[in-house]
Parts: structure tokens; sequence; C-alpha cells
């Protein structure tokens, strides 16, 4: 596979096994250079487990995966070079400071130190952090740290961003001005944005295509229209709807709870 | 932006000496507090460091004033400890002091395989254990090198391997601990196998003592004619030639580098390089299996998607009383039997009345009035039950919440609970724990001291001392809760002042109402035990209301203490 590839990430039968269990079974993805995409999937569906392979953490059990064309398995060292991860576990050095954590993803993407502290306090401010920069990452709330991940990921400019669940915890203000900030990267410089999550709202506006993974395999990807024709529903139905008849979870559940809604 | 091997090593160096300054950072922002850590730090500086060079200065003038061949023996048999030390190490940090160089928060960043294995070899010297280490090898290589000073270029040369082993010894089982750090059982095993040797050198010395009825002759196990040696010693030098530790420890790592050092001064120049080469070929050994379980760490062998399961029996029936107390005194039960902290306190029932009744088993009771001797097994027990009340207790039930609650007493902070509910299942659940344990103890102690006699009196006190101590200890819980930090075997750097106060407090009445009639005059034991259940179990009746409310008006402040270190 070629550097050129028009796919910012390919995956070709990935599958992972835990034991017995198939956290990811035969995927197959194919996701276009200069896009958002979201990864959505129930709990436990295999997102996690995704991400993890395709940022090279976690070696697939068969398939291959091609991320900015070079392949994870046998480069993950470029391949890292230019992603940037927002990962489930934040793994953030507790008792750095944000500025430092920051930095030290910097010196790590081999920018130069008078390069990355010109670039700290403009993502700082975006992502309103300033007045706390100066404290220990475990002093922040979740929130906060959630930011400092995502400045971290930022601070090198990378080509393709991963990020497992990006807005969870994060404030609306702080949220609309970093997808803001990300639609402009994608569509000013050609950044991927590779994204999971559960909120169906933020993907049916933000994203330009979705997957949808279940037990560990794709049910469906594309924009929303084609989903929402593969789903058999009408032009004007809720990405919710299109999400729960492909994933097939129309339970009887409901029907059991009587206790409950009458 | 490609990064040389130079540029990774450079930025790890960064971030190890970021996190070692952490160390010294205050949450606080208040400039008395500042000052007054700034102070710690540098009375810490003044004397820390002077300590180690001293130590390394007094190992170099110890080494030289032996014999050539004890200066070798002492040097292997040090090297040695140290070796253990180092081993023990990971499992020893403490996260409230200092942060650990956690290699796999780098691996989603691109940092070369190479960089990774040498930088954390590297920032693995760096340590405090790394500090102190170096002048004492450096003590070493002088003391050694007195005895032959053509001879020291190679002992230092044997002394870069001694290094390099002890840093990659401590480097293994720092990737060891990452590699299990989902399982805390496999992490307790471990913790376990690195402390035994410890635990046996320590029991070891108990045993001794209490098989050696007279300090001025050798134990009988030890072979006459070794023993016939031993009593020529007269001088450390002499001891050290006739033990002879190197016989057993050359057998491992650490021996063949200290044999590397020292072999070389005792005139055995061809067996010196010879360890030499041994111990280079060893730290290669240990570098390549450092960069295989690195490898395997990078390709995620500490991801699972694994959950430790585990069995929930219940004991189908259906109590009396209100639904909501049995299902907290359930949760109470699971959770202190799947909390590690009092697993630690089974094992400590079992150590505690051991390293106790050993030494003193040596007192020279013959010497003493018959009734006095008869006293003995009741005095010994007695220690023993009052200081396992206090180390349960100080470590359970005065930090309740922080301890084993934690981030679930937002449960109970939620629910509609009665808060009296809620300290009677805690304290239930404790007394059943604890009780148990007490038996076990005063059973340990009755069976080695041979006083059977005074286990219904020792259980009672025990069983007393639980539930009238039970007050004090809660209201130290409900007071000064602590987030207590399990990983990794450790505790919060802040002890529990207030546990220890509840201690002083809570425990002399009953030890008045059961001892003085016990040693003064026994039939007066008749009124005086049931005054003292009495005391016990009313004391708990009437503060429990009072520390509900209590409980009740702190919750908020508990929550925010116990939920976030």
């Amino acid at each position: 596979m070629e550097n050129e590839s028009p796919y910012a990430i390919q995956t070709q039968s990935l599958t992972r096994r835990f034991g017995e269990v198939v956290a990811v079974n035969d995927l197959n993805l194919a996701v276009p250079r200069g896009i958002i995409f979201g990864f959505l999937g129930p709990n436990g569906a295999g997102k996690s487990t995704t991400i993890n392979m395709l940022i090279g953490v976690l070696p697939p059990t068969q398939g291959q995966a091609w991320v900015a064309g070079f392949n994870v398995r046998e480069q993950p060292v470029e391949v890292k070079r230019r992603i940037g991860v927002v990962p489930e576990s934040l793994g953030l050095y507790q008792r750095l400071t944000a500025v430092e954590q920051i930095e030290l993803v910097g010196r790590l993407h081999g920018l130069s130190v008078s390069e990355i502290r010109a670039r700290i306090p403009t993502l700082l401010a975006l992502l309103e952090l300033q007045d706390k920069a100066d404290k220990m990452i475990l002093d922040y709330s979740q929130g906060m740290m959630k930011k400092t991940a995502l400045a971290c990921a930022l601070i090198h400019a990378p080509e393709i961003l991963f990020m497992d669940e990006p807005f969870e915890s994060v404030d609306p203000i702080s949220t609309k001005a970093i997808k803001a900030l990300l639609r402009d990267m994608v569509h000013q410089r050609g950044t991927t944005v590779f994204f999971s999550t559960h909120v169906m709202e933020l993907a049916e506006r933000f994203c330009d295509q979705v997957g949808i993974i279940n037990k560990g395999r794709l049910v469906a990807m594309g924009d929303i229209p084609t989903l929402r024709a593969q789903a058999q529903l009408p032009a004007d139905a809720p990405l919710e709807d299109v999400f729960v008849r492909l994933v097939g979870a129309e339970s009887d559940a409901q029907s059991q709870l009587g206790w409950l809604t009458r | 932006m490609r990064s040389s091997l130079f540029a990774e090593l450079k930025t790890l160096f960064w971030l190890q000496g970021k996190l070692t300054l952490a160390m010294f950072r205050s949450r606080r922002t208040s400039d008395w507090f500042w000052l007054l850590r700034l102070g710690l730090v540098l009375i810490q500086g003044v004397f820390m460091f002077p300590v180690f060079i001293l130590m390394g200065i007094g190992i170099a003038i110890g080494l030289a004033l032996l014999s050539p061949r004890a200066a070798f023996e002492a040097t292997v048999l040090g090297n040695t400890a140290l070796m253990l030390f180092w081993l023990m190490m990971p499992g020893m940090y403490n996260s409230q002091i200092m942060e650990r160089f956690e290699m796999s928060r780098l691996f989603p960043h691109p940092i070369s395989f190479r960089g990774i294995v040498v930088g954390s070899t590297l920032m693995g010297a760096l340590n405090m254990t790394g500090l102190w280490t170096i002048p004492i090898l450096i003590g070493e290589v002088v003391g050694l090198a007195w005895h032959k000073p053509l001879a020291a270029p190679l002992v230092a040369l044997g002394a870069i391997p001694t290094f390099a082993l002890l840093v990659l010894a401590g480097r293994l089982m720092d990737d060891f601990f990452d590699l299990v750090a989902s399982d805390r059982r496999l992490r307790a095993i471990m913790l376990f196998i690195l402390s035994a040797p410890f635990i046996f050198v320590w029991l070891g010395q108990y045993y001794l003592q209490y098989v050696s009825h007279n300090f001025e002759q050798l134990p009988a196990f030890i072979d006459p004619a070794f023993a016939a040696q031993l009593q020529q010693v007269r001088g450390p030098s002499d001891l050290l030639e006739i033990l002879r530790p190197s016989r057993f420890l050359l057998w491992l790592p650490p021996g063949w580098a200290s044999a590397g050092m020292g072999m070389i001064i005792t005139a055995s120049w061809g067996k010196g390089l010879l360890f030499l080469a041994l111990s280079f070929g060893a730290v290669g050994g240990l570098l390549w299996l450092h960069a295989g379980v690195t490898r395997r760490l990078m390709e995620g062998a500490a991801l699972t998607v694994g959950v430790e399961r585990v069995r929930t029996r219940g004991l189908g029936l259906t109590l009396p009383g209100p639904t909501g107390f049995w299902a907290l005194v359930a949760k109470d039960w699971r959770y202190l039997w799947r909390s590690p902290l009092p697993r630690r306190m089974l094992f400590a029932a079992l150590i505690v009345p051991i390293v106790t009744i050993l030494p003193l088993s040596n007192f020279p009771a013959e010497d003493m009035p018959p009734e006095a001797q008869l006293g003995i097994p009741m005095f010994i027990g007695l220690m023993i039950v009052f200081m396992f009340n206090m180390m349960m207790n100080i470590a359970l039930t005065a930090n309740y919440f922080g301890a084993i609650d934690r981030e679930g007493f937002g449960t109970l902070a939620t629910s509609v609970s009665d808060w009296r509910h809620v300290l009677l299942s805690a304290n239930l659940a404790m007394f059943l724990f604890a009780g148990g344990l007490s038996v076990l103890v005063v059973t340990v102690v009755a069976l080695f001291t041979g006083g059977v006699a005074t286990w219904p009196l020792l259980t009672y006190i025990a069983l007393a001392l639980q539930v009238s101590t039970t007050p004090v200890y809660t209201l130290a819980a409900i007071w000064g809760p602590y987030r207590i930090e399990l990983k990794y075997n450790m505790q919060s750097r802040q002890g529990n002042i207030w546990g220890l106060l509840a201690w002083l407090l809570g425990t002399p009445p009953v030890a008045l109402l059961v001892l003085l009639p016990y040693f003064l005059w026994k039939p007066s034991l008749w009124v005086t035990l049931p005054l003292s259940a009495l005391y016990s179990v009313g004391l708990y009746w009437l503060t429990l209301k009072p520390l509900a409310k209590l409980l009740q008006n702190r919750q908020h402040i508990i929550l925010e203490r116990v939920s976030k270190d």
C-alpha cells in the first residue's frame, strides 16, 4: 500500500480476539482522507478495540490495517508520527501540569521547544484551560483532563485524529469551539477525523460519514442518507432510529417494563 | 519531525526530571505551605545526599578494614541484599510521592522501540534507589581496591555490570508489574513472592530466638564441626570467612557481578575475569528480556477485555427487619472480602501473634513466683489482643469510607438509606470480620503459650473491645476520612491520627473493667464482665444516633475526600 492511498484509514478483515471473546470480527473499513468519520456502536461493540488497533497499540489477531498509507503492524512509528490520539484511558501523567504534558507530547513528536511553546497558549485558550495550565492534572475534572488530552493530540497538527468519545464530559462552550476547529482542519488542511461516540445527534450533525459496529462486526457504513436507505427508513428519519434498526436492538424489553411505564 | 534516539532519550530525561520534581509539588497554593515545603525539601537535600556519600565512605572503610577474603564475602552479601531491594522496589512505589515512569503511557506516541527500551532502562537508574546505590558501589570499589590497588581498574569495571544488573532487575520487575497491571490477584502473588525472602529472614530471626534458650551457645541444629569453627571467631573478618556466604550467593547473578569485582583482590584473577564476563553476559540477557517484555507490552499484552469475575452467593434466606439494612450488610460483607486491605489483615492475624510470642518465649519465668508465671500467657495474650484490635480498627473501622466504600459512598449518599443502618451495617460487618480474626489470633496465642485456659476470657475481651471501641473509631471515620491508594500495596502518606486518638480513648474502659479485677481479685469478674458488656453495647447504642446524624451532615465532605485523591 502506497502513501498516496486515497484512504486515510483502511482495514482488511481486521479481527481481534481476547481468548474466546471476539472483540472485532472481520472488519473492512475504508475511510477517505479529509472527512469526519463517526464510529458508532453500543457499549462493548468493539469501538475502542478497533481504535487501539488502528493507533498501533494493539496488534490484530488477523487481518491488516493501514493508516495514512502505512501498515499499522509493520510501521507503527510512522503511523504514530501522523496521528493524534485522544484514547479512552487518557494516559496523562497525573503530576505534570497541562503545559508540561502537552510539551511532552510535542517533544515526542520531534517539535522544537520554541515551536511547542508558541503553540501551547493558543491551544489552551481554545480549550479554556489557561487558568488551570499550571495546576497538576490530578486536580483536574474529567472534562479538563479530556481537553488536555485533546490539546496533546493536536499539538503536532496531525494528519489523522483518532478520538474515543472526545466530547464526553466536555462543556458545551469548549465542545462548540473544538468542533469548529476540527471542521476547519478537515476543510482547509485535509485532516481526517475518526471518532467514536454514543451521541447520535452529534454524529448526525457533525460527521460526513458514519460506520456502525455491533458485536465486533461492521453492520453499515456511508453517509447518513445511505444509512437511512439501508435501514429502509424515510429520508427524515433520525440517526437514532437508523442505528437501532441496523443494530437490531429493537427488542421486546420495553414491553416487559410495564411496571415502570404504567 | 523525525526523532533520533538521542532526541528521544533527551525527552525521556526531561520527563523523568519533571516527574522527580513533581514529588515536591504542593497541591495547595498557600504561600506559607509552599514555604514550609521548600524548607522540608532543603532539609531533605542537605541531609539526604551527604548521608548517601557518608554511607559510601563507611562501606569503603569497612571493607578496607576487613581481610581481602572477608571484604569479598561482604561485597557478595551486600550486593545480593541490594538486588533484593531493587526487585522489591516496583512494589514499593508510593504514587503519593513519585509518579511511576510508566512506559505504556508513551506507546501511543511516535517513540521507537529502541528509544523505549534504552530510555526506560536509563530512567530506571535515575530514581532514589539509583541515587543511593551509586555511592554504595563506589564505596565497595574503593574498599576492595584498597587491598590490591593495582586491581582498581578491574574492580571498577566489575561495578558497571553490578549496577546494570540491579537497574535491569528493577526495570524488569516494573515491566512485569505493567504486564499484570489489570490483574490484582497476579499483582498480589508477585508482591508476595518478592517479599518472601524478607519475610523468611524476618521470621527466621524470631525462630532463632525461639530455639536458642541460651544465647551464649549456638542453636543445636548447627553442625558440630561448623559450630566449633564458629566458636573460634575473633572478629568480623573471621566470621565472614567461616560463613562464606558466597558459597550460596555465587549462584545468583548479583553474586557473579560481585565475584567479578572481588575475586580479583583474592588472587583469583582467572576466576574473577570469568565472573566479570559472565556478569556482562547476564546484563545482556536481562536487557534482552526487558526488550522482549517491552515488545509484548507495546503489542498490547496488557490490554485486555477480561474482567475479574467474582462469585456472589446469597444465603437464600429472607431475614427479618428492613430489606435495605440487609442489602447494606451484604454490600459491606462482600466489600470486606473483595478489598485487598482486609486480606492483608488476615495475614497479620497469623503473623502478629507469632512475632510477639516467639521472642517472649525466652522470658526467664523460672525466677518468678508461680502465680506470676501463670499470668504470663494472659499477659502476652492481652498485649496481642490490644495490638491487633488497634491495627485492625485503625486501618479499617477508623477510615471505613476511605478504605472500603471509596467511590461507592456516592451510592449511599444519593440513596434513601437510614444513616443509622449504614453505620450499623458497616460496624456489624466489621464486628464479624474482626471478631473472627480475633478468635483466630487468640487461638494462636493459646496454642503457642500453652495457656488454653485464657482462651475464653481473651476472646471475650477481644469481642467486647471491638464493640466498645467501635463508636470512637466510627467517629474518626466520619471526622477524618482519607482515600487509601490500594494499588501497589501502598497507603496514603497521611496517616489516620483520628484512628490513633480513637484507640487511646476507646480502649481503657473495657481494659479497666476486665483487667483490674482479673489481676487484683478474680471473683469480682462475675460483676465486672457483665458490666463491661453492658458498657460496650450501651455505649454503642447511645452513640449510634448522634453518629448517624453527624454522618448525614458530613456526607458531602466524606464523599469529596474518599472519591478523589
